[in-house]
């Protein structure tokens, strides 16, 4: 019995079963827009919400952000890592809670991503940082968001996803010229429909789009640089997404935008990512 | 054993510096201060290290293969194995 392939458009359609984010997060993005809002206002929208705060304020505690129990409201977390750190790690927990008890399978295991997907929010942190080219906590949800695409694909196409990663495992192929030629598009294709279901700026949307090749990201390249660089980095020093991952290869551009092409600056940031794997498996315990 | 990241309690003020030889007055310190697990620093046996060192480069061989398909590639792929080799 032939295979049905379903189309970008059928998967999209799949996307509109995914939860919501919560209001908490649409408000907090419309209070920060007002320049007036003071910490305080702030800190009362995130309160609403007693799971989030909770999450958050775990987060910011756990090894990963290095502030080992000294934040203990989200007042003082918003005075201490700033408006848009918060908001992105409320962004973040929320994405997490969204796709909880997504169950894994053989060839593809939630831990394994989600690890994965917090080194490189990690490291994509530490390349806007070093480079300069991008928000830093922008970076950071851009690199944890960056195989969304592929937990929609699984959670949609189980069947499908599975048989591509064989076949990029088993020709040594891309996933995603895999899923190309099977599917007729990306992961990264539904990570930014989901990006736009859920209203996240378009610098997220872009750079998530397009990061296998960031140099056609317009505005977003820089972005999209860093968690291309990123996803590659963790990959080579053994955080990847998949139990067996073909080598992405580098896009010049992008590689030499963040410096990488220098063998001293590439061996400095290598040697910090070891640490930000063993963060990332700390956060992905405490979100 | 020695303790392997600093140990500090809920106001941040450090309870045990990392490398500290964790004996059993330490351990009941820690449980009544309501710490119930920390990392332990675990000593390498010179074996248990080539061990790991041979194989950490056997998976940088199976990801990169013998040499780097771009002048990128082959970059990261040498400076991973130095990484590999200092263990």
């Amino acid at each position: 019995m032939p295979v049905e392939i379903p189309t970008l458009e059928a998967m999209a359609s799949h996307v509109k079963s995914i939860p919501t984010l919560p209001g908490v997060l649409i408000e907090l993005s419309r209070r920060m827009s007002d320049p007036k809002t003071s910490s305080d206002e702030l800190a009362q929208v995130i309160q609403q919400d007693q799971a989030i705060s909770s999450k958050v304020l775990k987060l910011v505690n756990s090894p990963f952000y290095g502030y080992s129990g000294k934040i203990h409201t989200i007042n003082q977390g918003i005075v201490i890592l700033g408006f848009n750190a918060i908001k992105n790690l409320v962004l973040s927990t929320s994405v997490m809670e969204a796709f909880k008890g997504t169950e894994s399978g053989e060839h593809f295991r939630m831990e394994l991503l989600w690890i994965h997907s917090a080194a490189v929010a990690g490291v994509s942190r530490l390349l806007a940082e070093r480079s300069g080219c991008a928000d830093p906590d922008e970076a950071f949800v851009a690199g944890l968001l960056h195989d969304i695409g592929k937990v929609l694909l699984w959670i949609s196409e189980p069947k499908l996803l599975t048989a591509c990663i064989q076949a990029s495992e088993g020709h040594g192929i891309q996933l995603e010229e895999v899923e190309m030629s099977v599917l007729g598009f990306e992961d990264c294709e539904l990570a930014s429909v989901l990006a736009e279901r859920w209203k996240f700026p378009s610098s997220l949307r872009d750079s998530l789009r397009w990061r296998p090749q960031p140099e056609r990201a317009g505005a977003s390249a820089p972005l999209a640089s860093a968690i291309h660089c990123a996803n590659i980095l963790c990959i080579a020093m053994g955080a990847s997404a998949l139990s067996r991952t073909v080598m992405p290869r580098p896009a010049p551009k992008a590689w030499q935008s963040m410096g990488l092409h220098h063998d001293d600056h590439l061996r400095q940031i290598l040697s910090e990512i070891p640490l930000r794997i063993e963060g990332a498996r700390a956060f992905v315990n405490s979100a | 054993m020695s303790v392997r990241d600093t140990i500090r309690d809920a106001k941040g003020q450090v309870l045990l510096p990392a490398g500290v030889l964790l004996g059993d007055s330490q351990i009941a310190q820690l449980l009544q201060r309501g710490i119930p697990a920390v990392s332990i620093a675990v000593e390498e046996s010179e074996e248990a290290r080539e061990a790991r060192v041979v194989a950490r480069k056997a998976q940088i061989l199976e990801l990169f293969g013998e040499t780097g398909e771009t002048p990128e590639l082959e970059q990261l792929r040498r400076i991973v194995l130095e990484f590999a080799d200092a263990g």
